[in-house]
């Protein structure tokens, strides 16, 4: 148990006749940072409050720190921090008054205005919560989740409607959190995010885990392949033929080569293309990015994926990693 | 390992912000302190309510329970909906703050603001040149209850009707705060508490016809409660008001602890 922070077996959860959470596995060791990946509807949401104690599992255990959440909130409770997507602060309160009373709910917590510097609303002590802007809303939240020396903090989209700015820094803020020792559950809609900040990932769909692994885990392994961009209507027999691997084009103009991507084979389709006159677009070799693994995992089977607002098919900038060409 | 602090100290943290924010917000101010003490001001110095003798004997029993009212219902209905509405009470819910001490620390800062009510009031009532006697029995008791209250009023039928007055209408509130929607119960708390300031012999005195339909009323019950209190025996039964009043915050209890949503 020790090592263990967090344990969710088999977890379902029903609203009405939408099964949120269906048959869910999770598994926190303690010290690490888990992030939750999904499309909205996932069930990423519901998990994590199953896990804070706001939701009654209807099938399944959740165990955080060997409590039960539901059956034994009141002990837990003291030991958790928790950021809710909704932020929950007195729209009229003023930053320091919220932390103290969140502070004033603890034995031993961190002091609050060394906390409201540390999350860069010193500046902004005399603004009422609802005249704060997003990205200091976000951060006083994040605050009121920290103040208390929680040993598992949840964070529900703690990035969310942040300019790039405040995410690098609510990002130094999870890293200094993680240098503590602390346990970190995140979800995110934000690939570079769990890149950036997980020790390892669980992408959700449909209510169950579908993968889960380190980002590098996620992206090594079998899946390296080549996709580029060229004219549509390519003849992909002959193509295929060239580089001795199967080629699809999966839209038009987007082509995937599932095969080993050697400087050998690049060769070969350049020389093919260069016979035909074809433009390339944009090349990508290599293990794919975690945003291929996610929207491939997420939009199978194609039946379901068209009633579901996964991002299914947004992938003109997905050359983060790998060599581009 | 992260430890809560005391449970007192949890209350009390928790109260002392509602408190504060209670204070800082203009409508709470008005409806809680401006609107009784400019009703005691305004009829208490003029001549215009139709009653025998001198309008103050009337009047302050009515405020009072007016600003019990205000406080009680109108003040944590908004207050309490709106927490709802922006997560700050799913928020709490995660805290070692725990739903009884939560309901504590309202309780506590409702206290704070109706004994500074009923402070203000009376003072101004004195200052105003009302007069009020508490002879008879000790308080307390239900001796003095039954027997309708004794003359000239009691401190203690005083105490107990703002205190049971104080716990049924926050528990009113509540009620209406954890089941609607904040924009409703903003809308709604407002024109029940009209109602119930104009249906219960407050500040109007209705015709004696009216009397069983007013002690019915949450407000008319406390009403008569304060007027035995302060001023004497009425028409209508104390022991019976009392328990109209005591019967309306169970009700609300139980429905609260039915239907209060502590989400948004």
């Amino acid at each position: 148990m020790p090592d263990v922070a967090i344990r969710v077996r088999g977890l379902v959860k029903r609203y009405g006749a939408v099964t949120a959470v269906d048959g869910l596995d999770l598994e926190v060791a303690r010290g690490e940072t888990l992030a939750i990946l999904g499309p909205n509807g996932a069930g990423k949401s519901t998990t994590i409050e199953c896990c804070e104690g706001y939701r009654r599992p209807d099938a399944g255990t959740v165990e955080v720190l060997g409590l039960d959440p539901h059956r034994d909130g009141d002990a837990l409770r003291p030991r958790i921090g928790v950021m809710l997507q909704e932020g929950g602060i007195y729209p009229v309160a003023y930053a320091p008054e919220v932390l103290h009373l969140y502070g004033r709910f603890f034995a031993d917590p961190l002091d609050a205005e060394t906390l409201l510097q540390r999350v860069g609303l010193g500046d902004a002590r005399k603004t009422r919560f609802r005249d704060l802007s997003g990205g200091q809303k976000q951060r006083l939240s994040l605050a009121v989740a920290l103040i208390g020396r929680p040993e598992v903090v949840f964070l529900d989209e703690p990035t969310a409607g942040l300019d790039p700015a405040g995410r690098r820094e609510t990002w130094e803020l999870v890293r200094e959190l993680q240098a503590d020792g602390v346990t970190i559950v995140l979800t995110t809609h934000l690939l570079d995010e769990a890149e950036e900040l997980a020790d390892r990932v669980a992408i959700v769909d449909r209510g169950t885990v579908v993968a889960t692994g380190t980002p590098d885990e996620l992206t090594h392994g079998t899946q390296s392949d080549l996709t580029f961009s060229a004219d549509a209507g390519l003849d992909v027999a002959s193509l295929a033929g060239a580089l001795g691997a199967p080629v699809a084009e999966e839209k038009p103009g987007r082509y995937r080569v599932a095969g080993e991507p050697t400087p050998a084979m690049v060769g070969d389709l350049g020389m093919w293309l260069a016979a035909r006159d074809a433009q390339l677009g944009e090349l990508r070799a290599g293990k794919r990015s975690l945003e291929d693994v996610f929207l491939r995992l997420t939009s199978e089977p194609s039946t379901a994926a068209e009633t579901r607002t996964a991002p299914s098919r947004r992938r003109g900038r997905g050359a983060k990693r790998g060599a581009d060409a | 390992m992260s430890a809560p602090s005391s449970p007192r100290q949890r209350v009390l943290a928790h109260a002392a912000l509602e408190l504060k924010l209670l204070l800082r917000s203009g409508e709470s101010l008005l409806v809680t302190f401006g609107v009784p003490l400019g009703l005691l001001i305004f009829f208490g110095t003029t001549d215009v309510l139709p009653t025998d003798g001198d309008p103050l004997t009337f009047l302050v029993p009515g405020v009072v329970a007016i600003a019990i009212l205000s406080t009680g219902f109108v003040a944590q209905a908004i207050q309490t909906g709106f927490e709802r509405k922006y997560g700050v009470l799913k928020r709490l819910g995660a805290s070692p703050l725990t739903r009884p001490q939560f309901i504590a620390g309202k309780a506590l800062s409702v206290a704070v603001v109706v004994v500074a009510q009923v402070a203000i009031l009376l003072g101004t009532a004195l200052a105003l040149g009302w007069r009020v006697s508490f002879g008879g029995p000790a308080p307390s008791s239900t001796a003095a209850l039954t027997a309708g209250g004794p003359a000239g009023g009691s401190l203690g039928l005083l105490v107990l009707g703002v205190l049971l007055g104080a716990c049924t209408f926050t528990a009113l509130g509540l009620a209406l705060a954890g089941a609607l929607r904040a924009e409703l119960v903003l809308a709604g708390s407002n024109a029940v508490y009209l109602a119930m300031v104009a249906l219960s012999d407050l500040v109007f005195d209705l015709p004696d016809a009216m009397t069983p339909f007013v002690v019915a009323t949450p407000s008319g019950a406390l009403g008569i409660v304060l007027r035995n209190a302060l001023d004497g025996p009425t028409d209508a039964s104390v022991a019976v008001a009392t328990l109209v009043l005591a019967g309306w915050g169970l009700l609300a209890v139980a429905v609260a602890a039915r239907t209060f949503r502590w989400e948004p």
